[in-house]
């Protein structure tokens, strides 16, 4: 192997396509509000799983121009703050890119509960700058709600992405 | 040179790319964290600037965000057909019970509408339901934890303003808060920053419906001796200067820990089209400003 083959191997477009189209598939999921008997007008960031996984796994997936337009689509699409999910995903991605190593080397449970609490600290950021910004203090139940189906969503997804990885497997 | 040696470059070479790497993106995280930052402080600053941006940025990006969500409503529907089908025959029986409910309702609202023309004819009385409706297509529906607000389909140009109704064939279920040319931004009930003057049908007692951001919104503001009960209806009372009298809006019931709330009777989830009811009054009164969950003044 010579040091030019490391540069040889980028994935080819038809690979990364699926991707990012998964990818934005999620985002517009994201948008979308999910209710049904016990749960009501709860919105699931579907974005952070692959937020989460394409930091750990593949950051140069996800640069950061694209997290932050996704933080503003979501923002503008849902009537949030202006800034809000784009602020929130660039701490989730902060977060994790620095401690990605740590986690890549360890096994899926351990992926699992660095998930839910980043998660954890994306929603507390979410519902703190909500709070201090308008001027009150939000209910913490809906918040909470969203972890909790936030956390549950990981796993169905994470089969999607560990699938999709497999397709540029190899490549550097 | 050895195998060893050609290892080793690699591993250097991986190290410095990855330092590389490392440093650009800390810069790119620096300035996007800052951007950012700067956004949402446009939001209390600026909010003006920040609402104008919003509505033109909807306004410019409706078709497009009607393609780009139509596979994930391909899914949606999907889910929705066999949620349906699972409930099939419960949903046939509870038909069938209303539909019987509703021809006695029927002939008691015929038998009504002939009295109150007698009745007006009678007082001499100018029509005062000078109503004008606007159908609007719900393009997205933003009930989030944080907000509570739909997007339709129609804006100033159709001639919708702030302050104006929104009801679906269920009922009230909320208020336009911002027009932009082509879309307008709706308030549901169940916003935290709602506020609903309402009357409570039988007790006559008046109150103000709450919006909690949580279920359903609640009674607030009830005189000590009110007469209210469960399972009472609650309609707009009329003041305030948004809605006229009478305005169906939900059931009275009690939350777990004692709270009068109220099951509305229109489920804006539900909803594809609404209806956006002038009611002739004039805006600037129908309007009210408010602190919204964006941090915007509504």
């Amino acid at each position: 192997m010579s040091f030019s083959d490391i540069n040889k191997s980028q994935p080819h477009f038809l690979h990364i396509f699926p991707i990012y189209f998964v990818n934005l598939l999620f985002l517009i999921f994201s948008t979308r509000t999910i209710s049904f008997v016990a749960v009501e007008n709860v919105s699931v960031v579907f974005f952070l799983a692959p937020l989460f996984y394409w930091t750990i796994h593949r950051p140069g997936l996800m640069p950061l121009w694209f997290i932050f337009l996704s933080g503003l689509v979501i923002d503008f699409a849902t009537d949030a703050l202006l800034g809000l999910h784009a602020f929130s995903f660039i701490v989730f991605y902060i977060l994790l890119f620095k401690i990605r190593r740590i986690i890549l080397s360890q096994p899926l449970a351990y992926h699992f509960i660095i998930y839910a609490f980043s998660v954890f600290i994306f929603e507390g950021v979410r519902w703190a700058l909500v709070s201090i910004l308008g001027w009150g203090i939000l209910p913490i139940y809906p918040t909470l709600l969203g972890f909790v189906l936030n956390v549950i969503a990981f796993l169905p997804i994470l089969i999607i992405l560990k699938s999709l990885h497999r397709l540029i497997s190899g490549y550097r | 040179m050895g195998k060893g040696s050609v290892g080793l470059g690699l591993a250097t070479r991986h190290v410095s790319i990855s330092n590389t790497y490392d440093r650009k993106n800390r810069k790119a995280s620096s300035f996007f964290l800052g951007l950012s930052v700067t956004l949402l402080l446009s939001n209390v600053f600026a909010s003006d600037l920040t609402n104008l941006v919003k509505y033109r940025v909807a306004d410019k990006t409706v078709s497009i965000s009607e393609k780009l969500s139509e596979p994930v409503n391909l899914v949606y529907s999907q889910f929705n057909r066999v949620q349906s089908l699972w409930d099939a025959q419960k949903n046939n029986e509870m038909l069938a019970a209303e539909n019987e409910r509703l021809l006695k309702w029927f002939q008691t609202a015929n038998r009504l509408d002939s009295e109150n023309k007698a009745l007006r004819d009678l007082l001499n009385m100018k029509d005062e339901d000078a109503m004008e409706f606007h159908s609007a297509k719900v393009l997205s529906d933003a009930a989030t934890q944080y907000s509570h607000t739909i997007l339709v389909q129609l804006g100033q140009n159709d001639g919708l303003s702030k302050g104006q109704g929104v009801l679906s064939h269920e009922g009230l279920i909320g208020r336009v808060i911002e027009t932009g040319k082509e879309t307008s931004r709706v308030l549901l009930m169940s916003d935290i920053n709602s506020r609903i003057p309402v009357s409570i049908e039988g007790s006559n007692d008046r109150a103000i419906l709450a919006g909690t951001n949580n279920s359903d919104p609640v009674l607030d503001h009830l005189p000590e001796s009110h007469n209210v009960n469960e399972g009472q209806k609650v309609i707009t009372s009329g003041h305030g200067g948004i809605f006229p009298y009478g305005v169906p809006v939900g059931e009275t019931y009690k939350t777990s820990d004692g709270q009068l709330a109220v099951r509305p009777f229109a489920h804006p989830n539900r909803a594809n089209y609404v209806q956006i009811v002038n009611y002739g009054i004039p805006a600037g009164s129908a309007t009210r400003a408010t602190a919204s969950t964006s941090g915007i003044l509504r």
